[in-house]
This record gives C-alpha cells, structure tokens and sequence, in this order.
C-alpha cells in the first residue's frame, strides 16, 4: 500500500518536473519561463523528499524557488524581457544539430548508465532514518567541512562585492541600467 | 526502500540534462539561456543526491554484515 502511494507521487512529479522543464525552453515569453521554472524546482523538491534528503528539498523550495526565482521575475519584469519566437521560421541547420546534440547527449548518459551500472544498481537494504537530515547535515558543516564551508561564504561575499561594483559602473558609465536610474530619478522630482 | 529505484532517479535526471542542453543550444535570450542553465545543474543536482542515497544504503548493508 504505502509503496503504490510511493511510486504515484513519485510519477506525479517526475512527469511534472519533465514537463515543466520542457516548457521552461518552449515558452516565448520570459515570464512564462520562470514561473515554469519554479514549477520545474518545486517538483524536485518532492523527488528530493523521495529520497530522503529534507535538508536539500527544503534549500532548494527556500533558496532556489524562493529567493532566486523572485530575482528572476522582478528582472524580467523590471527590464520588460524580450519575447523571442524559437520555434518561428522553420527548422534551421543550426535548430536540427541542436535537438541532434542534445537527443546524443540524453542517448550517452542513458547508454553508460544502462551499460556500466545495469544489474548493480538495485538497493535492498534500509538505510538510518537520520540520513541527509538537518540535523546531520549541519553538524558536518561544523566539524568535518568546516573549512569549505567557511571559504563558501568568502566567495559569496567577494560575488557580492563584485557585483555592487559592477553595477555602480555600469550606472556611472550611462548603459541600459544608468539610463533607467536617471529616468526614475526624473520621475521621482 | 520505498518506491522506484535509483535508475528510475537517474532516467529523470538525463533527461533533464537533455532538455537544459536544448534549451541552452536552442534559445537566443540570454535570460532563457540562463534558466535552460538551472535545468541543466538540476537533473546534475538529482543524480549526485541519488547516488548518496545509494551510497548510503550499499555503506549500511556491509555494515550489517560485518
């Protein structure tokens, strides 16, 4: 019983998380996208749960759907995102040796997988219930990685920075981002 | 455990790639280029937590049979 509800859940989001993948890259508008995108994320999170990794599941429903798909959006919507038609034209050499590259790279990995790892890939046995928990995961922030973890958080404070600076340039040097500081100033008085 | 196994994870996860590859090779927009690039390191992401997972299960098998 519990494993037909198991499997159920787990095609639910499977299927949701392949669908709204490809609607990520079918979508003209940018806007569509990223909402495709944090559906995309969220189905995810479920298979992340599936697998019992809470801690990974719920930094990617808080970080990744929450914080950097809102950036998204409040980009696209700020900057107004061009639509472009990919589809529009017919098909292209360029488009046929696209879908030809990414239908090889799909056939490789399904191929090595099915081929190096075929019978050896099956799990019997139960694992500790605490496996990718919170609790365990921040406990090996703090004691066995402590190192990575603490240069993490110098490269994101450096990203930071760099970012702040490129963008006081970039508003100093009168671009796309200059110009439309200096028409919301105008439109501010 | 529970449910499908880790082939079934790491189906979904090529396929994924796939479509993160297409998108990127496919669109024009830099901001979609972006988000085909999320996908991408998604259906990466999906396998590596499968793999600990299987890992972990393998670890705690020849543990029990020590």
């Amino acid at each position: 019983m519990g494993n037909v509800v198991v499997w159920a859940v787990w095609v639910v989001a499977a299927f949701s998380c392949l669908a709204s993948g490809i609607a990520v890259i079918s979508f003209t508008n940018p806007f569509y996208s990223a909402l495709a995108l944090i559906g995309n994320l969220a189905s995810l999170a479920v298979l992340y749960l599936l697998l019992s990794a809470e801690f990974v599941a719920a930094g990617q429903v808080l970080v990744y759907a929450g914080a950097v798909m809102v950036m998204f959006l409040f980009v696209t919507a700020y900057l107004g995102g061009h639509a472009d038609a990919p589809w529009a034209g017919g098909p292209s050499w360029q488009q046929f040796g696209a879908v030809l590259a990414a239908g090889a790279i799909l056939v490789e990995v399904i191929v090595v997988i099915g081929l190096k790892a075929g019978g050896r890939l099956s799990h019997e046995a139960k694992i500790d219930s605490n496996f990718g928990s919170p609790q365990q995961i921040g406990r090996l922030f703090l004691t066995d990685h402590l190192l990575a973890f603490e240069i993490t958080s110098v490269v994101l404070l450096v990203a930071a920075v760099g970012a702040v600076i490129l963008g006081a340039h970039s508003r100093r040097s009168g671009t796309t981002a200059g110009v439309i500081h200096e028409r919301e100033v105008r439109a501010r008085s | 455990m529970l449910g499908p196994d880790i082939a079934w994870y790491l189906a979904v996860s090529a396929f994924l790639f796939a479509t993160g590859t297409l998108g990127v090779l496919l669109r024009r927009s830099p901001l979609i280029v972006l988000l085909s690039l999320e996908i991408m390191l998604n259906g990466a992401n999906l396998a590596l937590i499968a793999f600990a997972r299987h890992r972990a299960m393998r670890a705690a098998r020849s543990s029990r049979w020590r």
